[in-house]
């Protein structure tokens, strides 16, 4: 990395920390430290749900996933802007007018205390695992690709988060989610504008984007019905509008950003904001990671993306066999380079035949020059047998160190630790919250002083972080543990919608129904996940109806059997 | 620190958004999702 990247990085970090702290300074109360003294605007509130929901994977992994399988991803956020509308009737109101720190006070208010509890337990369970994998995901990427050790990558961007989250709270964290999501929307506004800028002179955008439909990369819409494919207009819209009720509606990370609006006007219009401005960011991270694949077309790419793995490899008995597969590379990419420069000679000439010809050349150029990387990951799960084979986390960033020009490295170096940073702290201040509120507050010291709580928040906040940062350290041996944290989300969230939404709509509902239905419902949804195939994003709308049915039917059952 | 300002209040819920209507600015939400679903569709069918 040059000086000038150095530079753009650490100043671009450090300017919007400072910004940060300054802006924090001073004593603080309760409300300020925890719900950030009802003083945000509706800019601040929409910048910083959106900074919270894009984490440093969202800028590592979508546009990988986009180079590997398209842009379908997109439809996952079709249900967000409903659940925008939802949200700004029902839920913000309510929130506001119980003066509550934390969504989950909400449920004893309507319910009793064990529900309200067994959700803020749910919340702290997720949530606690986690943090530690916001940090550790993009840290093992950056310190394969830059050569950083992994142990002080997780340190400074973890860090850094800790020490400006404790000192300042929620309104420190909205602050500087602020300028972090411009960072981030700039830097890739930026970066898809060098990479066009790139491509051959011949290619415009229009054929740019012809060459990667050609391919199958603008699969952008899907109206199969089919439950056990992941993307689908339909698990858009449905799945998607559950799993966004669920996660901006009750996930305390999100729910802390509006409730530090300065008014519900400021909050509903901060998630109405979101609710705009969240698929255009998607589609454009997305975009992205197609024209680094239109880029790859003129220009040779790695056959494997994760570098040093494939360095490896080179070091093994599988080492002439790897350097056989790459010589087959070149050369199934001179072919393949050939055939899409005469593609684009024929759109540039508006010949409808020879565009048809020449797309069809295309297609079987690729169908021989793909199955070479699978060869390479066979050889690579051969001779490194603990090894990850899948590199579409790579791609972006090994483009990006490989490819653009000096300053932009920096920059877009700074995106991915914005994103992490900005996530990792929502979530420090919401464990932080959950745990004085819910349960420090609520169970253990009950009539302390404002102050102490306000010290207890910073101590949690700290020690959440803290133990984030440990298990960021140890997760590379815990592999297994990181795919069941990430299921484990998918699992839980429609049964804590499924609470609020009968707290919210089914007023003849009581407490214990809602519990036992809650319990009922997750053994449901564990079944399903352990017996079928059905895609995750089913899973919010099945936890969720389950509750809301069975909870709605064991009081009435209730009644019933009172009045006979 | 400044004092905190007043928590909002019961009455702010009727409260009009600065622009439009809080229905005509669900309605824009709605719409320019439907919008964009059908560029989306479009690019799908157009660059296949």
């Amino acid at each position: 990395m040059s000086s000038l990247d150095w530079l753009v990085l650490v100043g671009t970090l450090g300017a919007i920390v400072g910004y940060g702290v300054y802006k924090t300074r001073g004593r603080q109360d309760m409300a300020s430290y925890l719900r950030g003294g009802y003083r945000e605007k509706w800019h601040t509130i929409g910048l910083s749900v959106m900074a919270t929901q894009a984490s440093a994977v969202t800028f590592l992994s979508t546009p990988g996933q986009a180079f590997e399988d398209g842009m379908r991803f997109v439809q996952f956020y079709f249900g967000l802007p409903l659940a925008m509308i939802v949200l700004s009737i029902a839920f913000i109101p309510r929130y506001f007018h119980l003066r509550v720190y934390t969504a989950y006070e909400f449920l004893e208010s309507r319910f009793d205390l064990k529900t309200r509890q067994l959700a803020a337990f749910l919340f702290l369970l997720l949530r606690g695992l986690s943090a530690g994998i916001t940090i550790y995901a993009p840290a093992i990427i950056l310190s394969s690709v830059l050569g950083w050790p992994l142990r002080l990558t997780c340190l400074c961007m973890g860090g850094v988060v800790i020490l400006y989250t404790v000192a300042g709270g929620t309104r420190a964290v909205s602050q500087t989610q602020k300028h972090q999501m411009v960072v981030m929307l700039g830097g890739m506004v930026v970066a898809f504008i060098v990479i066009v800028v790139r491509l051959p002179a011949s290619v415009s955008l229009r054929n740019a984007l012809h060459i990667a439909g050609t391919l199958g990369k603008l699969n952008i819409v899907d109206f199969s019905a089919d439950a056990s494919r992941r993307y689908t207009l339909w698990s858009g819209l449905l799945g998607g509008f559950f799993l966004a009720m669920a996660y901006f509606g009750t996930d305390q990370s999100q729910v802390q950003r509006y409730l530090a609006g300065r008014s519900i006007t400021e909050s509903r219009l901060g998630l109405l904001f979101n609710g705009l401005l969240k698929i255009p960011m998607q589609f454009l991270v997305l975009l992205v990671g197609v024209m680094v694949f239109v880029f790859y077309q003129f220009n040779l790419p790695p056959i494997f993306f994760n570098q040093p793995e494939l360095a490896r490899v080179y070091r093994t008995p599988h080492a002439a066999r790897a350097a056989a597969l790459e010589r087959d590379h070149r050369a199934a990419f001179a072919h393949k380079r050939a055939e899409i420069e005469r593609l684009d000679a024929a759109l540039n000439q508006h010949d409808e035949r020879a565009i048809a010809v020449a797309e069809g050349a295309v297609r079987e150029s690729e169908a021989s020059f793909a199955p070479i990387r699978g060869e390479m990951k066979q050889v690579i799960a051969t001779a490194l047998p603990h090894a990850t084979t899948k590199d579409a986390d790579y791609v972006f960033l090994s483009f990006v160190m490989r490819n653009l020009p000096r300053g932009i490295v920096g920059l877009l170096l700074a995106v991915i630790f914005c994103a992490a940073m900005s996530a990792v702290a929502s979530e420090l201040s919401a464990l932080a919250s959950t745990t004085v509120i819910d349960f420090y507050r609520r169970s253990l010291r009950k009539n302390a002083s404002d102050a102490h709580y306000v010290r207890a928040a910073r101590w949690f906040t700290a020690g959440w972080g803290i133990l984030a940062l440990l298990f960021a350290t140890f997760a590379s041996l815990l592999d297994n543990l990181i795919q069941a944290v990430n299921i484990l989300g998918s699992l839980f969230y429609g049964t804590v919608l499924g609470i609020f939404a009968v707290a919210f709509f089914l007023r003849r509902v009581q407490g214990t129904a809602v519990f036992l239905a809650a319990l009922l419902s997750e053994a449901l949804v564990l079944a399903v996940f352990l017996r079928t195939d059905v895609g995750f994003l089913w899973y919010n709308v099945i936890g969720c109806a389950a509750v809301v049915l069975i909870s709605a039917t064991a009081t009435s059952v209730l009644r019933l059997a009172q009045i006979s | 620190m400044p004092s905190e300002p007043e928590f909002p209040a019961r009455d702010e819920l009727r409260a009009a958004p600065p622009f439009l209507t809080w229905t005509g600015l669900y309605c824009v939400v709605a719409g320019v999702l439907l919008a964009e679903i059908l560029l989306f569709t479009a690019l799908t069918f157009v660059y296949r």
